[in-house]
């Protein structure tokens, strides 16, 4: 399908139609200055030129707690059922998008989890490309060497009119049609888009190995690191979640949960009787290197670092694991 | 299917973690249904002091002879106690001043008559009696309580996260005190369980569940003096739940 | 593989030390005719409705009478609530889990099967398994090591199974209190003590082992001085898996998932990792 365009003027008119469609969520910002993603009932309080929000659209997906299995002694155990209605997620940056690529991979390619294909199936994605800031590094959509296929239904790249409208999928497609008499076709208005240095630099180090044993950053970071757990939380690829069961009051019946966890906290590499496989924090932040930038299990090699900037920006203390490719000779 | 036979009683606090219970006004014709509240002097007039039980749930510190009395029966008649609130876990409050003289204290309160007031710094339940588990919070929350029934009568204990505020908060998606206000927030150092109760509503972590279970107090403390915090002022904001910290202690 | 917990009834429990209970759990035929089938050194994971699940290798070999049997030390809120059932009740299963022992490529080979405390559960689980298809294996020597007589679980079991499949069979404890005759009931000495009289080929040897994480240290080295190569020592690791299915992240092992690359992993594969012994 040949690319469409959207001018500046009316993509109220878009954003109205989408909200015909199904639930309108995108980043908005609230009374104290938080951006983060909600439902929106108005296209006026989304953000349009922000820069990242808090949590990444991860929450969707995999939310911070979920309830996975009941239990009931007639029953036994029986999976968590999902909500169905369809949610058009606007507003995903290019590292956001990179995000979700990197966690279908994990749950819907190489260790299938219903709950995650039932929410990722309700889940109409629609791109915007966006600006680097100080913390932040992909670049624009498909060009950031360490994420280079990502999925979207509908992805808009900004112009000096408006915006290019780039189909992704059926889906896409079906509602571009439905927009026929708001959108335009596009015009030779492009603007290049190339990676930053930064991503360039991180696939350099990773294609040679690089570990950086002999860096002191690892006991700057170890001495310093909160143990907040901002980092993974706020990370669009860290998927760990611990798992809890909670008993009901009645006695009887109970709910099995998984909660996000991280690989900061002492706890993550524990095992019964309390010997500890990462005592350190130093073996943890090496432990937290070597997933991030050379991947894990059927994800071996693939970096999941999708350069949003997101662990650096919420660090209290202002570790940035991306420091030690600093040391990485040009 | 058996009542488990439970007893609910306060030492030195200000009876709020037992009011906790009483709070959960929906559940509580069918905790009544469930357990037996043999011994709980706050909720009925008529106690059992002598029956065997099957836990003991005991707020406050131990600070008076008469504590000590009511901790030590409980504990020979349970099979489990549970420290419920801060104080029992950590001294808490009634603690906070536990660096300068005792006698120095009553007097200030009692005058004249401070001799005659039989008290001793108040402490932790576990350093005197064995603690089979604890929930903290001043006061706790009541989804832990109920969750520490709850698991009772499945013939288990829950497990609660070890991680700090800040995890809670950071779900939340609220605005960071620490980095954004530049406040006082002691949510990387403590408990989570509250689901970032007050950094919810802007109002910064004062640390009344006492310490997570990997603090890096040095770092914390490091932070807020950068930021412009006296030591006196962040010592005394540390101390005012939890006495003990090892302002040192970095992993 | 059953991927959502399905019941088992508990058949009989007796205590084996303390704080360490023996459970025969049955599961109902309609789940073992359709898709359970089991290799030594697999993992399940067992639910306790209210408390939670916890990972365990059998230490049996499930087979078709859906029988499985474990040995579970209280250590937590699941052990815990574990050890509050009675003969009767119901507990969960789900499972296999992870690759267990290559028994395929250990055949025609010499074994040497090293345990260390509660390491016998998968290793007592491939012994059954070695003795079921004796024929196919080389000479097998079976040691095993705890802290003192009672702590050696299953060891009339074991005694049995190596008297009728001609298995070398050595135990030995670190200390053993006299006993009525004023004799000790066992040799007293460590584990990797043992392995110095053996006689070893280790070009045609493969070594299991399971244990303590400060076994596995002491192990290897010995084992490498006696010439095993490094792919072929066997280890079995403990994690605290919580999902099984490699979706939870918790039992890495450097870029390894312990859940489905392991629990069993030959030495080659773990030097040099950070925190994997």
């Amino acid at each position: 399908m040949a690319e469409t365009f959207l001018t500046y003027n009316a993509l109220g008119s878009f954003l109205v139609r989408l909200m015909q469609i199904g639930t309108l969520h995108g980043p908005t910002l609230n009374d104290l200055g938080v951006l983060s993603f909600n439902p929106v009932t108005s296209p006026d309080l989304l953000q349009l030129n922000y820069q990242r929000t808090l949590l990444p659209p991860k929450k969707y997906l995999l939310p911070p707690q979920s309830p996975i299995l009941h239990y009931a002694p007639t029953e036994g155990y029986t999976p968590a059922k999902t909500p169905g209605d369809e949610i058009l997620l606007f507003g995903l940056h290019p590292c956001d998008l990179a995000g979700i690529a990197y966690l279908d991979r994990v749950f819907l390619d190489d260790r299938p989890d219903p709950l995650y294909a039932s929410r990722r199936e309700r889940l109409v994605l629609v791109g915007i490309s966006c600006e680097s800031d100080e913390y932040c590094f992909c670049g624009d959509v498909g060009v950031c060497p360490t994420a280079a296929a990502v999925p979207f239904d509908l992805f808009l790249s900004r112009q000096d009119s408006g915006f290019r409208i780039r189909t992704g999928s059926r889906r896409g497609e079906e509602i571009i049609s439905w927009a026929a008499d708001i959108v335009g076709t596009a015009g030779a208005e492009t603007r290049p888009a190339e990676a930053a240095e930064t991503a360039r630099r991180i696939c350099h180090a990773v294609g040679k190995r690089r570990m950086f044993e002999g860096s002191t950053l690892w006991d700057d970071f170890a001495g310093r690191c909160l143990s907040c757990g901002a980092c993974s939380l706020c990370c669009p690829t860290c998927y760990c979640v611990d798992v809890r069961e909670y008993g009901a009051i009645d006695g009887q019946t109970g709910e099995r949960v998984q909660e996000w966890d991280n690989c900061l906290f002492k706890a993550h590499g524990e095992i019964a009787g309390g010997i500890n496989f990462r005592k350190t924090r130093q073996e943890r932040f090496h432990y937290r290197f070597l997933h991030k930038y050379y991947g894990f299990g059927p994800l071996r090699d693939v970096i999941s670092c999708v350069g949003c900037g997101r662990c650096r920006a919420v660090c209290p203390v202002g570790i940035d694991l991306l420091e030690l490719f600093g040391e990485e000779p040009a | 299917m058996n009542r488990p036979v439970i007893a609910f009683a306060g030492l030195t606090a200000c009876s709020g973690c037992q009011l906790t219970l009483l709070n959960c006004e929906e559940e509580l014709p069918q905790l009544a249904e469930m357990f037996d509240f043999a011994y709980f002097p706050m909720g009925r007039s008529e106690n059992d002091d002598c029956c065997s039980l099957e836990v003991s749930f005991v707020e406050g510190a131990v600070s008076t002879p008469g504590d000590l009395e009511i901790l030590l029966n409980l504990r020979s008649r349970s099979r489990l106690l549970v420290g419920i609130g801060t104080c029992a876990l950590w001294g808490g409050i009634a603690a906070m001043k536990n660096h300068q003289p005792r006698l120095e204290l009553t007097e200030a309160v009692y005058g004249n008559f401070a001799n005659a007031v039989k008290t001793f710094p108040p402490g932790p339940l576990s350093r005197f009696v064995t603690v089979d588990f604890a929930v903290p919070g001043c006061p706790p929350e009541t989804n832990q309580v109920m969750q520490v029934l709850a698991s009772l009568l499945h013939g288990t204990l829950p497990v609660f996260p070890g991680y700090p505020v800040c995890t809670e908060c950071r779900n939340r998606e609220n605005l960071c005190l620490l980095i954004e206000k530049n406040e006082l927030c002691l949510g990387p150092l403590i408990q989570s369980g509250c689901n970032a109760r007050c950094p919810a509503v802007s109002v910064a972590c004062e640390g009344c569940r006492g310490p997570a279970t990997e603090a890096n107090v040095a770092a914390e403390i490091d932070l807020l003096v950068e930021k412009g915090f006296s030591r006196e002022e962040i010592n005394s904001r540390l101390r005012r739940f939890y006495p003990e910290w090892d302002n040192g202690q970095r992993y | 593989m059953i991927e959502t917990p399905v019941p088992a009834v508990i058949l009989a429990m007796k205590p084996l030390a303390p704080d360490i209970l023996f459970f025969s759990l049955q599961l109902d035929t309609g789940t073992v005719s359709s898709n359970f089938s089991f290799v030594p050194g697999q993992f399940l994971q067992i639910s306790a409705a209210g408390a939670g699940e916890a990972p365990f290798s059998p230490v049996n070999l499930p087979g078709d009478d859906g029988v499985i049997e474990l040995c579970i030390r209280k250590a937590g809120h699941v052990t815990a609530k574990l050890h509050t059932l009675q003969t009767g009740d119901y507990v969960h299963v789900r499972g296999p889990f992870g690759n267990g022992f290559p028994v395929k490529q250990m055949e025609g080979q010499d074994l040497f099967l090293l345990a260390g405390g509660l390491g016998i559960v998968p290793l007592h689980s491939l012994l059954s398994y070695l003795v079921m298809h004796r024929q196919r294996f080389g000479a097998i020597t079976f040691m095993y090591g705890a802290k003192e007589p009672s702590a050696l679980f299953l060891r009339q079991e074991l005694q049995d199974m190596a008297c009728t499949g001609n298995i070398k069979f050595m135990v030995t404890v670190e200390f053993a209190p006299e006993d009525e005759t004023g004799k000790t009931s066992c040799n007293i000495g460590l584990l990797p003590d043992l392995l110095q009289g053996a006689i070893i080929t280790a070009e045609r040897s493969y070594a299991a082992v399971c244990g303590p994480p400060a076994l596995y240290k002491c192990l290897v080295g010995e084992l490498k001085t006696l010439g095993f190569k490094e792919e072929r020592i066997l280890l079995s690791l403990e994690r605290r898996m919580k999902c099984g299915l490699g979706r939870c992240a918790h039992c890495a092992v450097g870029q390894d998932l312990c859940c489905i690359d392991g629990p069993v992993f030959p030495y080659s594969a773990l030097k040099g990792i950070e925190g994997a012994l």
